[in-house]
């Protein structure tokens, strides 16, 4: 029996069962020549799946997450409940900021949702909230962190891969009740920070940003939809922004650059970075910036 | 998104759904892993490779979740993790031998040498390459995943981007001397 080519490729991924697989061993073993090809294939195979596999775990490590103490010191606990109370602190300022956004823009965020693409964005707040306030009153926003805060809200920020972050500006989650949905099989050390951790990340909400100025506090808020394609494109369709491009192996960062009286949004992905004007309705492709004056600008951004 | 949903996503090579499920239960299996003696770093690994373990479960046509993924995961983590136990007991036994086995070492060489041509290979192929053999995605999936007009075009370009990644490799043994 010959063995095409097919059936070695299907034998290499493992298709082949029972018969199939039975033929294949025997036809094998009375073609030494095919051994040979076949057992060199084997390890181009073996090899690209170890690639892939490292590649996805690269991927999984990439994504920083807070350290689990297992111990339970008074220490700990002071400092869950200050996360704690810095989230709910925070969850307020964004349903506030959210809802007067909503009223602005006269879309509510459930209905863009269920517009949205199947692609699935984390938000990743990185407020910027003096922390010493429980008003959630826009004036108390304030562009420098302190210690505290830095700490609970960079924990945020890396527990995203879909990264888009803004500097000096705050970004507003969207507490999406619907998604938050946690099982907790046997574990009896569940406490209420882990819960509000894990509530966190499966919000599979839309990253909305809000943007602060120093002495003018005017907000804006960006829906990323992510079409899966080759070039980097993107476009503005319903208030909504649409990436096109490969995000799947690394991760992209929007910014919001305020050159008053214009405020300008840009994209940081690759080692490059892109302009995104507001109210292009068709595609356009995305064409990396080389102005050296905005590049340190934002590079200073970006180092912030 | 209730488990089905999430499943059904892994099964489309959704990596973005991969990671929500990783921030998801990242708390929870490292303490399963560091109360049963292992450090934040091993418990880490280990649970990183029962993700992909599911990844690619979620593949199999016949591959039914009978409980919740969480659970799941846990169990998978758990046997991992109880198998990396068992490896290090026998390891710490045993001598270590050096592997100055002439085979061992040509066979090293040799994946170096395939390692080398994967990178060389463009990100299209090296994508394609990867959602075949390792994602197990169908031909319908990636041209979905790389936004190709149909599976006949991810099927062309599988073939072309194979026999590509084996010419290259042939020619680098070549030089080797791991041919003829």
């Amino acid at each position: 029996m010959n063995i095409s080519e097919e059936t070695i490729d299907s034998f290499l991924r493992g298709d082949l069962t029972g018969d199939e697989l039975e033929n294949f061993n025997k036809a094998l073993s009375a073609d030494p020549k095919m051994q040979q090809e076949v057992s060199f294939q084997q390890d181009v195979v073996d090899s690209i799946k170890q690639y892939r596999h490292n590649q996805l775990k690269n991927r999984l490590n990439s994504i920083e997450m807070a350290p689990v103490s297992v111990g339970s010191s008074a220490s700990t606990y002071l400092k869950l409940a200050a996360s704690i109370g810095i989230v709910a602190l925070l969850i307020g300022a964004f349903a506030i900021l959210t809802n007067t956004q909503k009223e602005e823009n006269n879309t509510p965020i459930s209905d863009l949702e269920t517009q949205s693409t199947e692609s699935v964005i984390v938000s990743t707040p990185e407020p910027a909230i003096s922390s010493n306030n429980n008003s959630t009153d826009q004036k108390t926003i304030a562009p420098k962190n302190s210690n505290s805060e830095t700490k609970a809200t960079s924990k945020i920020v890396d527990a995203s891969t879909a990264n888009s972050k803004t500097k000096k500006s705050t970004v507003a989650t969207n507490t999406n009740e619907a998604s938050v949905n946690t099982s907790v099989p046997g574990d009896e050390e569940m406490t209420s920070d882990d819960m509000a951790f894990d509530s966190r990340s499966e919000n599979f909400s839309t990253p909305t940003i809000t943007n602060t100025d120093h002495s003018n506090i005017s907000a804006s808020v960006v829906k990323v939809n992510i079409v899966k394609e080759k070039n980097l494109a993107y476009r503005y369709f319903n208030n909504e922004l649409y990436l096109h491009g490969n995000f799947s192996n690394s991760t992209y960062e929007l910014f919001e650059l305020n050159n008053k009286p214009s405020k300008q949004l840009f994209l940081y992905f690759e080692n490059n970075y892109y302009e995104l004007i507001q109210g292009k309705t068709k595609v356009t492709a995305l064409v990396p910036i080389t102005d050296k004056a905005t590049l340190s600008q934002l590079a200073q951004l970006r180092e912030h | 998104m209730n488990d089905q949903e999430i499943l059904a996503r892994l099964k489309q090579g959704d990596e973005n759904t991969l990671d929500l499920l990783y921030k998801a239960n990242y708390r929870m299996m490292i303490k399963l892993i560091i109360k049963n003696n292992g450090t934040e770093e091993e418990a880490k690994d280990i649970y990183q490779e029962s993700l992909i373990v599911l990844w690619q479960k979620a593949q199999n046509e016949n591959f039914v979740l009978t409980s919740k993924i969480s659970t799941y995961l846990y169990s998978i983590c758990l046997n991992l993790w109880r198998k990396e136990l068992e490896r290090k007991k026998r390891f710490s036994y045993e001598t270590k031998e050096e592997s100055t086995d002439v085979m061992e070492m040509d066979r090293e060489e040799r994946v170096r040498i395939i390692n080398k041509c994967i990178q060389k290979l463009g990100e299209t192929c090296r994508d394609i390459l990867t959602y075949y053999y390792f994602d197990r995605l169908s031909m319908v999936e990636i041209a979905e995943k790389m936004g190709f007009a149909n599976a006949d075009t991810s099927k062309t370009k599988k073939y072309k981007c194979k026999k590509e990644l084996d010419q290259l490799v042939k020619s680098l043994y070549k030089e080797s001397d791991f041919l003829d």
